[in-house]
């Protein structure tokens, strides 16, 4: 503890200590800390563990105490590693050098980040252990260099990268060889640190030995350090690596956290620089390799604690290497790489749409069988391809700043809101010209929803030319995914930009048209102009809030619907559909708006799955409410005469109502099934809410 | 009570940035927007505690901006402003700034001034301001350019 007290940075226990018992009167905490995490988490964070713990359970602790935040997005418990910084005197000591002397050399020349992209030229690539360089190993271990160089031309991929090369768990047919060994090795063992793989911006990594220093403030350091990144084993007990570090439990200080390295997030430093001479088509080993690496893992070798990789560099700022490419090329076995093709995918629909798109390009045979490349969940980065063979041209990118190089297949880009411009707030009464003539065709098709109901049926993709904004193979993709709504026409009511804006967007991608005012007084307007079916209605709004806008129009439709105007607006058959967006969760608020004459409430921050789960429950409403309608005819009464006078159906009155209510019971969704089969008819559904809404039967 | 440990909520801001597929730079746009109408409000709100001194506008102003950030998911604006809008109403009693937690007693005493609401607002709208720095610079760092 004196060593700590001392102030010492460095420190240096003998094996025996491990073996010290740890106090189990405090918690068991360890500090660690994200390395150059770009996400503001740059405070040591404790985390708890017990007995049986590992770096790995460790890992997966850190990862779900940072459960919600940005970083813990982008990493996952295989593309982060649990280390620390020690130096290189120490291990200058041990009687393996892992640093050959032109490797160290020119990393201390070689600042450790954000050096200007300029042309520092990166190290020969070299194995200082010669006899370690068997053919099979030199592939498997710079096939992960090898890819993330290959994307680094402008794709911030989250994939596995080199300065972690070192687990098994990122490229699991990387470094099965290394991997086992180091396992066997790690046995808090006084042995000397024998392992060094791969320098990472100037730092080497190692595997975690005794004896080792520690460092916890690399800037006090000399620049000209040799600075070691150590990496614990993922399957090492934390509780024996705390005791190793600190001692008792409870002696470790925040400032002296562990550092949490991740692989990914660096890459948004390199500058997008295309590497000509790399061919994308990225280095994937082949069983063969795999199983002759599992194989040598199993020969017994005599030069376990000579064991020492170099892979290249990590792309760092100034390593975006010309000079190490074709040496990367020469080393690996090229000819099986030709042709390849990578795509990115980012979840399952991808995947899925993907495998599908696979067997669509394997019967037409024009392309070559692509890989695919799995990246995690919430990646966006920057793709670029354009390196790459002119086949990609076919490869849908998910992620958002893909540009994709299909370009020719969206001239229309011009219909959509230019990002930079200042919003339209006029946008008001204006459908989506996409939108418009989706409508068109929809009208002329003989098998349109409004006529025979059963658009759900109808393949939505015949729909969509090759004149959408979307490339086709999108649009194909997305709409067999994405769900169909009905053909209905929304009225957002919304005074701020931003949401009109998302909202607009998001009914925009869901092909369903729609019209916008920006106070409770437009909106009144916009529905006396007729053919809305739903609003979405924001209840605090300018000029006339969202409530009393409700009121105006139930009022306007109760007279309607009394002094029977119905027959001049054929386009309005059923009342509309009001939901408001409440600020507040409160219960009076929500009351009040169904008061006003709103069917249902969202919460804001509206979530858009429940807003698209509203749009489908009411829009199918609306749409099957019409659709018996149209059915329905005018030939036929019901004995529910009464519902003639309703205001609610002004037009249609000899619409049959149980049949109604049959089916929007069947086609309401999960969020409202229970609402809605309280509901035996369309009546009684409002009749439910409060008061008031002037559109109850009974009230009629 | 207290303000969001995390600035943005990522998961209502990548639902908005999932719409990029079809709209690319959507959600860019759509932030540029947000960062301008923000630093806008922030501007009326400044002229509303100094000048006009006006709960009723201040009000709707924070309910105006919360409206939008909390759309975005970027929630720590989103709660000031929400503060903001009840101390307009004087719903709350005062503000406490991350840096003056200690002070929260002496606000206990609260008087029916106005004065009292907008003192707690001018506080509430440097944290807010304060926020929005780091909204700017996650998103900043997020989107790659300077926001």
């Amino acid at each position: 503890m004196n060593e700590i007290a001392s102030g010492a940075k460095i420190k240096q226990r003998s094996p025996t200590d491990a073996s010290r018992p740890l106090s189990s009167a405090l918690p068991w905490k360890v500090w660690v800390k994200i390395e150059g995490n770009p996400y503001n988490i740059n405070q040591p964070i404790s985390i708890q563990f017990n007995e049986m713990d590992t770096i790995d359970d460790l890992k997966t602790k850190l990862l779900e105490r940072l459960n919600p935040s940005r970083w813990s997005q982008f990493v996952d418990n295989t593309s982060i590693a649990i280390g620390i910084y020690g130096t290189s005197t120490e291990l200058d000591e041990t009687p393996i050098s892992a640093t050959s002397p032109i490797e160290t050399d020119s990393f201390l020349n070689r600042s450790r980040r954000f050096l200007p992209p300029e042309s520092t030229p990166s190290p020969p690539f070299s194995f200082d252990k010669p006899s370690n360089m068997n053919p099979t190993n030199t592939a498997s271990t710079i096939g992960s260099p090898h890819r993330s160089r290959s994307n680094s031309s402008g794709i911030a991929a989250v994939i596995p990268r080199s300065p972690l090369v070192r687990y098994s768990s990122i490229l699991p047919y990387c470094n099965l060889h290394s991997y086992q060994q180091s396992r066997s090795e790690f046995s808090n063992v006084p042995m000397p640190l024998s392992t060094s793989l791969n320098t990472a911006r100037g730092r080497h990594i190692s595997i975690y030995k005794k004896p080792f220093k520690m460092i916890t403030e690399r800037d006090a350091l000399d620049p000209n350090t040799e600075q070691q990144q150590i990496i614990f084993e993922p399957d090492a007990l934390v509780v024996n690596i705390y005791a190793d570090l600190f001692g008792y439990m409870g002696s470790q200080r925040s400032s002296e956290a562990l550092s949490v390295i991740a692989n990914n997030y660096e890459d948004s430093y390199i500058p997008a620089t295309p590497l000509e001479t790399i061919n994308v088509a990225t280095f994937i080993p082949t069983n063969e390799e795999i199983a002759r690496q599992i194989l040598e893992s199993d020969e017994p070798n005599g030069k376990d604690d000579e064991f020492s990789l170099h892979t290249p560099p990590p792309p760092d700022l100034n390593i975006v290497d010309e000079p190490e490419a074709p040496q990367l090329l020469n080393s690996q076995s090229e000819q099986e790489e030709t042709g390849r093709e990578f795509k990115f995918i980012t979840d399952e629909e991808q995947l899925l749409k993907e495998s599908q798109s696979f067997k669509d390009t394997e019967q037409s045979s024009e392309h070559p069988k692509p890989a695919i490349l799995l990246l995690p969940k919430g990646y966006t980065g920057d793709v670029d391809f354009s390196e790459n063979s002119p086949k990609d041209d076919s490869a849908p990118f998910p992620a958002s700043q893909v540009s994709t190089p299909k370009a020719s297949a969206k001239p229309e880009l011009t219909l959509t809101i230019p990002p930079y411009a200042p919003l339209d707030e006029n946008e008001v009464g204006l459908i989506h010209p996409l939108l418009e003539s989706e409508r068109h065709k929809m009208e002329a098709s003989p098998v349109s929803f409004k006529e025979l109901g059963n658009e759900k049926s109808r393949p939505p993709t015949s729909e969509f030319g090759p004149h959408t904004q979307i490339p086709d193979r999108t649009t194909n993709s997305t709409s067999t995914n994405t769900k169909v709504f009905p053909n209905i026409t929304v009225l957002i009511v919304e005074d701020n930009v931003i949401n009109q804006t998302i909202l607009c967007s998001f009914l925009r991608k869901h092909k369903i048209s729609y019209k916008v005012a920006k106070n409770g007084q437009e909106a009144v307007e916009k529905w006396q102009e007729g053919d809305i079916d739903l609003i979405f209605m924001d209840l605090q709004l300018p000029i006339l809030s969202g409530t009393e806008a409700a009121k105006q129009i139930r009022d306007l439709e109760k007279k309607k619907g009394s002094s029977k105007v119905e027959s001049d607006k054929p386009t309005k058959k059923a009342p509309v559909i009001i939901v408001a967006f409440t600020a507040s969760d409160s219960q009076s608020v929500k009351s009040n708006a169904l008061l006003s004459g709103c069917n249902d409430y969202l919460t804001k921050p509206v979530n858009l799955h429940w807003l698209s789960k509203k749009i489908n429950e009411w829009g199918c409403m609306q749409a099957l409410i019409d659709f018996d309608a149209w059915k329905e005819g005018q030939s036929r009464m019901t004995e529910r005469l009464s519902m003639k006078k309703s205001p609610k159906i002004p037009v249609k009155p000899e619409m049959k109502h149980s049949s109604s209510s049959h089916r929007i019971r069947s086609s309401s969704n999960g969020s409202s099934q229970s609402k809605l089969s309280e509901t035996k008819n369309r009546p009684k559904l409002h009749s439910r809410k409060p008061t008031g809404t002037g559109i109850t039967c009974e009230k009629c | 009570m207290t303000i969001p440990k995390e600035v943005i909520n990522w998961s209502i801001l990548n639902e908005i940035i999932s719409m990029d597929e079809d709209d690319p730079g959507f959600s860019k746009g759509l932030i540029i927007q947000f960062l301008e109408q923000a630093s806008n409000t922030f501007e009326e709100m400044e002229v509303n505690v100094q000048q006009t001194r006006d709960l009723k506008k201040l009000d709707s102003l924070g309910h105006f901006l919360k409206g939008s950030s909390a759309a975005l998911g970027l929630q720590s604006i989103a709660w000031v402003c929400e503060r903001i809008q009840n101390l307009g109403r004087k719903k709350e009693s005062g503000f406490s700034s991350t840096e003056d937690l200690g002070s929260m007693a002496s606000s206990e005493d609260v008087t029916e001034d106005d004065a009292v609401y907008l003192d707690a607002i001018e506080k509430a709208l440097v944290q807010a301001r304060h926020e929005f720095s780091l909204v700017r610079e996650e998103l900043s760092e997020y989107y790659h350019c300077e926001l």
